[in-house]
């Protein structure tokens, strides 16, 4: 609503103009007095003003604070700042190294690596050179064999042989003894030949 | 009035516990929120201490190698080869029919290294033999392996009396080895062995021996092989006792 409007309905107003224009009719005024505030009113007041002053007090003594508070949030800052600086440059050295680091680890992986194929290709020799060597074994082995055979039918042969030649009679299991280590040692050496060759 | 007083009273209220001090920064030096990783540190040390991976791309055959050796037996009827593995320093496991009628018995390894044998037992039960060496032999084997139905496993030896081989396969299952001349279980695995694996470990996937391969179903062509455990068993029921000479049963 406008300012006119309120005016035409303020019956302050259209009694005021009505005394400037003398109008008759009108109701006589009593004379206007001042106001007086009771106690109450001024006990208000005055918790007001000790309030107010409080505030201030109070707000005075924040603001002195923050302020204070607000240097040493500042200083902290420039400490930071340069920690954090050396802890980057710190950083810095610390990736520099494990970088150098890593491309160590990868060389020596490379060399392992190469040096595990070395190894292997070493190993399947030896295992190779260990069958050579037990297939050479076997072979004396079976020589062992052949010849223990043969040492025993020499020797009943040679038994024999004496018993022949002194002229005393030959006991036939005797013979056959002789005979079946003959022809154990027979078989050796054909089964030493099939394995091995006779050359 | 009045409210107007009450209301620029709890306004001044609101503002001056709005407007407390910011908080007051930490007691705290700042160099102790990240205290500097010194060059010489252990943490900066272990950039250069890094773990490698396992280095030889095929560390279950050497190590199966390592413990496994052949054994050669020169009877009455001629050469035999067999397969065995190392249990300690001198003392191997193979099979009694390995080393069964010896007059000479020697042991190879993988390496090349020759040793004469200087005592043999075999089991009363089962077809298990103790062979002792005068030398020491590479490396004991882990004998704590276990073998279930499924399990991959390696059939390792000397087959035919040739090189090493090491020849994978799976363990077919736990049957009674009783119509296999073994008291007690034993498994049956699919792997290709051949004769002189016999003695030879079978081992589990952590190269642990599980077992002792001694024979080949003829009917199905699968390895047979005692468990570990079954010769356990056997060896403490019945123990062990001279080596049959030859020509004997």
């Amino acid at each position: 609503m406008g300012d006119g409007s309120r005016r035409a309905t303020d019956p302050w107003d259209e009694a005021l103009r009505r005394h400037v224009a003398g109008a008759p009719g009108g109701e006589p005024q009593p004379p206007r007095r001042g106001v007086r505030l009771g106690v109450p009113w001024l006990v208000a007041l005055g918790v007001a003003v000790a309030a107010l002053a409080g505030a201030a007090a109070y707000l005075g003594w924040v603001a002195d604070e923050n302020a204070d508070r607000a240097e040493r949030w500042r200083e902290r800052s420039i400490l930071l700042q340069d920690l954090v600086a050396d802890r980057t440059r710190a950083l810095n050295r610390q990736t520099a190294r494990l970088n150098a680091a890593a491309d160590r680890v990868q060389e020596a992986r490379d060399l392992i690596a190469r040096s595990e194929e070395d190894v292997a290709a070493l190993e399947l020799r030896q295992r190779e050179l260990a069958d050579e060597k037990a297939q050479v074994e076997d072979e004396r082995a079976a020589l062992i064999g052949v010849a223990t055979r043969l040492e025993d039918c020499n020797e009943g042969l040679a038994d024999l042989l004496q018993v022949v030649a002194s002229d005393l009679p030959v006991p036939p299991a005797e013979v056959d003894r002789v005979a079946a280590a003959c022809s154990s040692a027979n078989q050796a050496v054909a089964g030493y030949v099939g394995r091995y060759g006779g050359g | 009035m009045t409210g107007r007083l009450a209301l620029l009273l709890a306004a001044a209220a609101l503002l001056a516990a709005g407007c407390g001090p910011v908080e007051a920064p930490p007691e705290r030096s700042p160099a102790a929120v990240a205290p500097e990783v010194a060059a010489e540190s252990p943490a900066a040390r272990g950039v250069t201490e890094v773990r490698l991976p396992v280095l030889s791309r095929d560390g279950f055959q050497r190590r199966a190698a390592a413990i496994t050796v052949r054994v050669r037996n020169l009877t009455c009827a001629g050469l035999g080869t067999g397969s065995g593995f190392a249990v300690d320093s001198s003392t191997l496991i193979t099979n009694r029919h390995v080393v069964a009628g010896a007059d000479l018995l020697e042991v190879n390894t993988a390496d090349g290294r020759s040793f004469d044998v200087t005592a043999a037992e075999v089991g009363v039960l089962g077809d298990i033999a103790f062979v002792t060496v005068d030398g020491a032999l590479p490396v004991a084997a882990d004998l704590s392996g276990r073998a279930e139905p499924g399990a991959e496993v390696a059939a390792v030896g000397y087959p035919q009396g040739g090189p090493f081989t090491l020849s994978r396969g799976v363990v077919i299952d736990r049957v009674d080895g009783t119509p296999f001349d073994v008291d007690g279980p034993i498994l049956r695995v699919r792997a290709e062995v051949q004769p002189g694996n016999s003695g030879g470990p079978l081992l589990d996937r952590r190269g642990r021996v599980a077992g002792v391969v001694y024979a080949i179903e003829i009917a199905t062509g699968l390895a047979l092989a005692i468990p570990m455990a079954t010769v356990d068993a056997l060896l403490e029921r019945a123990g062990t006792t001279a080596v049959p000479p030859c020509g004997s049963p």
